[in-house]
């Protein structure tokens, strides 16, 4: 069982003429978690519905666990998702919407699974309660106990922590990791949240205008982005001339500051552990910089700007 | 403060005035429930009672259940597929809102007279199959504004858990639809014990038949008040049912709802779609109009004239006069009190709850009940110059919007309620009046919810036949009583005109109607 969980090779389709996926390959691997990032409107809602078979493509292929699902209704795929608005059926309990995808199961196994299912996302003492009773994030944990009961060949999380409050976001996305890790179920999670997609995912891709420019491991997506898009899309980069006389790419810890010269703080934000820069250089770039917390420059101020290695 | 009466006192007193104007009738009638006339109810008993029981239950089940399949099921293809004319279809659908049920009655009563000859023809069943073909409309649209409330990710979850699209439509979309579907039911339901238009030309005996029969033709008012509040336990049995299938309606708050991508359906299917709606709306829209303009046609090449008293000018004015004052009355004081309520919380919105009484109750109760009501007033000769209320212009507008208020009122209270209330604040702080405000800016926002309700008013005003019957002052005939007179005699030829003038009046409704809905996002074709 070396398949990878989905491949989806030469996808296109088009809305009018507006290229919606313009050829995108993609391969998640048994097990691994992949953060799907991009603007949006740039075709990342419509990759996940095309490997759900909720969309139809004008070309290209998808394989699930090796199996070619390309003409398969989205009901025989084998998909679990989970949206933003968590989409639980309104009329069933929780433990009903748990079990709702595995009639094909005896009854038995049936209650076995579910069980099993609320253990693993904590939700034994909510299991007979309605979902408009339950908090946001209790309403997460019960779309993905449903997405994962039928034992899926991979999980699609459409923004699943967008409509959360951020300590609750970045809590469930720990836990939804750790979950996808226990089950060993490959999954797409389609967010526009760069910090989410560079601390969670097992590998980034980034997206634009149908597109994917890259898709690497994270610590490799910020150091090494593909093109100047990524680079901006997944963090803070300025760009200095280096010895070479080319532009390079420095984020801001990598910027260090020194009084005097001939570019000018415009900006001073304290984010607690540190200063953060915002430097007018003398070719009218911007540059932004990481200092330490102590006592900083002002607005206003003079400065230079030296690029070191990470 | 001083010197000023404190809103909430006259917030309370508009309400509590209200209240009890239009809940007085039933109140008046469910006394002399507490009363029982033991030898009328024997006599009854002996007589036509049971019968009346049996084919009033008879009809509801068999019109509501075929109402809600087939209102349900077009809403279902319309709402989640797409089809060759799918978005004139969807309006198209609504269309036999605008017929009333006892002139579709009538064209098909003589249309299938042909061919299962004149006795066979009067059968509860194809009386059934008539009211299913002209009030599915209401369940319909409940059903796709509740459809299209469910949005795409709930039935596209439904898909990737291994639900079969048709299977998607038994196990999520109709479950959650239930309260919307139940509330287009009762509708149904109620509109079926009100008709005594259809029912007669079919020889089916409901009790509101025989409300009306026992009214008119014994003059034994006694014996119709006693069936009259048969009848509300009826409607009663009813508005209880429809509160127990409604419970348990259950919404989640949803972030990020995407809207229900309907399916694209094969060429073949999409053309049977077209093909299978095209066919309800011949049966109840073209068949009926295409008869009517050839009876019209045909009368006037044989230079029949007009037998009715009056003439069509004088039935025509009396209709648009008398349904336009009582959809303004019924508007403008359903306004006030939703601008009230809203304002004044919960038990006042309960107490509203009040003032719509009239309309779980079918129409000739509420006729009856005015009746008794103002007879009563009329007694104690309160009112200067010797004025009698039964039998007025007054008493008619009152007996019509007592059984119509809800219509008015929910619909203004729905479109009020969705406005967020920092908005009125807002408007407030910024020093704006109460008045002001609700003129300003809670009257505005609720505006399409205003036009609906006033589409919604007009057809049935123009359609309505028990009150109008009972209640109108004399020389004041409308259309509707001009079709009720000339088909209790078969005259369907002299019924065409009227009938026609009627569906033109109620299409220009339905359409301000559907646009209203759609600007307000409650219909979307």
């Amino acid at each position: 069982m070396n398949e990878p969980a989905v491949r989806v090779t030469g996808l296109r389709r088009r809305l009018g003429d507006k290229s919606v996926l313009d050829g995108v390959d993609l391969a998640v691997g048994a097990g691994e978690l992949i953060t799907l990032v991009g603007p949006s409107g740039c075709g990342k809602t419509t990759l996940l519905r095309v490997i759900a078979g909720l969309e139809s493509l004008e070309s290209g292929s998808v394989h699930l666990a090796g199996r070619d699902v390309t003409d398969v209704p989205p009901e025989k795929r084998r998909v679990g998702l989970v949206f933003q608005d968590n989409a639980l059926f309104a009329h069933l309990r929780v433990d009903r919407n748990i079990a709702f995808g595995l009639r094909h199961l005896p009854r038995a196994q049936r209650a076995e699974r579910v069980h099993e299912m609320i253990r693993l996302v904590k939700l034994e003492h909510l299991a007979r309660r309605w979902p408009h009773q339950l908090s946001g994030g209790e309403q997460q944990r019960v779309a993905l106990a449903r997405a994962l009961a039928p034992s899926p060949d991979v999980v699609l999380l459409d923004e699943p922590f967008g409509a959360l409050d951020e300590v609750l976001r970045e809590e469930l996305g720990w836990e939804v990791k750790a979950i996808l890790a226990q089950r060993n179920t490959g999954a797409i999670l389609v967010t526009h949240d760069r910090h989410e997609a560079i601390t969670l995912g097992d590998r980034v891709a980034v997206m634009d205008e149908g597109k994917i420019l890259q898709c690497a491991a994270p610590r490799v997506a910020y150091d090494q982005p593909a093109t100047r898009f990524v680079a901006d899309f997944l963090a803070v980069a300025s760009y200095v001339r280096g010895a070479d006389g080319q532009m390079q790419l420095a984020r801001p810890h990598q910027l260090r500051v020194a009084v005097g010269g001939q570019h000018t703080i415009t900006r001073v934000e304290f984010l607690g552990a540190a200063h953060r820069y915002t430097i007018r250089a003398a070719d009218g770039s911007t540059l932004v910089a990481d200092v330490g917390p102590d006592e900083p420059l002002q607005v206003g101020a003079a400065c230079s700007v030296f690029v070191i290695e990470r | 403060m001083s010197g000023k009466i404190p809103s909430a006192v006259a917030g309370w007193a508009i309400i509590l005035v209200v209240v009890a104007l239009f809940a007085s009738p039933v109140i008046v009638l469910a006394w002399s429930l507490a009363d029982p006339a033991s030898e009328v109810w024997a006599q009854l008993w002996q007589t036509r009672l049971p019968r009346m029981i049996v084919d009033t239950a008879v009809l509801l089940i068999t019109v509501v259940l075929g109402a809600v399949v087939v209102g349900t099921s077009l809403a279902w293809l319309v709402s989640a597929h797409d089809f060759v004319g799918r978005s004139i279809i969807g309006w198209l659908l609504v269309t036999p809102l605008a017929i009333p049920g006892y002139v579709g009655g009538f064209v098909w009563l003589d249309t299938l007279s042909t061919v299962v000859g004149a006795r066979g023809v009067r059968s509860i069943w194809l009386c059934a199959a008539v009211l299913v073909v002209s009030l599915y409309p209401y369940v319909y649209l409940f059903a796709r504004a509740a459809f299209a409330d469910q949005g795409g990710d709930t039935l596209a979850a439904a898909r990737s858990l291994g639900c079969r699209p048709l299977e998607v439509f038994w196990r999520v979309a109709i479950p959650t639809a239930r309260p919307a579907i139940a509330a287009g039911a009762a509708l149904v339901a109620m509109e079926v014990l009100t008709d005594i238009g259809t029912v007669r030309l079919f020889n089916v005996s409901t009790l509101a038949d025989g409300v009306m029969r026992v009214w008119f033709d014994s003059g034994n008012r006694g014996a119709a008040t006693e069936l009259a509040s048969a009848l509300t336990g009826a409607a009663l049995v009813l508005v209880a049912a429809e509160r127990l299938l409604r419970r348990g309606a259950r919404r989640i708050r949803r972030a990020g709802e995407t809207p229900l991508v309907p399916r694209t359906l094969s060429p073949f299917r999409s053309w049977l779609t077209l093909i299978g709606s095209l066919m309800v709306i011949t049966v109840a829209v073209l068949v009926p109009l295409v008869r009517l303009i050839d009876w019209t046609l045909e009368a006037t090449r044989s230079g029949q004239a007009v037998t009715v008293a009056g003439g069509i000018g004088h039935h025509a004015t009396n209709t648009l006069m008398l349904a336009g004052i009582a959809t303004v009355v019924c508007i403008t004081i359903g306004t006030m009190l939703a601008l009230v309520v809203t304002r004044r919380g919960r038990a006042a919105r309960v107490v509203g709850r009040l003032a719509t009484v009239g309309y779980a109750m079918p129409g000739p109760v509420v006729a009856v009940g005015v009746v008794v009501t103002l007879a009563a007033l009329d007694r104690r000769d309160w009112l200067p110059g010797g004025f009698i209320l039964v039998g007025s212009l007054v008493g008619l507008v009152f007996a019509l919007v007592t059984r119509f208020f809800a219509v008015g009122y929910q619909g203004v209270e729905a479109s009020l309620d969705r406005l967020a209330p920092s908005t009125r604040e807002s408007a407030r702080i910024l020093g704006s009046s109460s008045v002001r405000t609700a003129v300003t800016v809670e009257i505005p926002a609720a505006r399409y919810g205003l036009l609906a309700a006033t589409a919604l008013l007009s057809v049935d005003m123009v359609k309505e036949l028990p009150i109008t019957l009972l209640l109108r002052p004399f020389g004041v005939d409308t259309l509707a009583v001009w079709v009720w007179q000339a088909t209790s005699e078969s005259l369907w030829a002299q019924a065409a005109v009227p009938s026609l003038l009627m569906i033109a009046v109620g299409m220009i409704a339905v359409g301000i109607l559907l646009t209203a809905l759609e600007r307000g996002g409650e219909f979307t074709s």
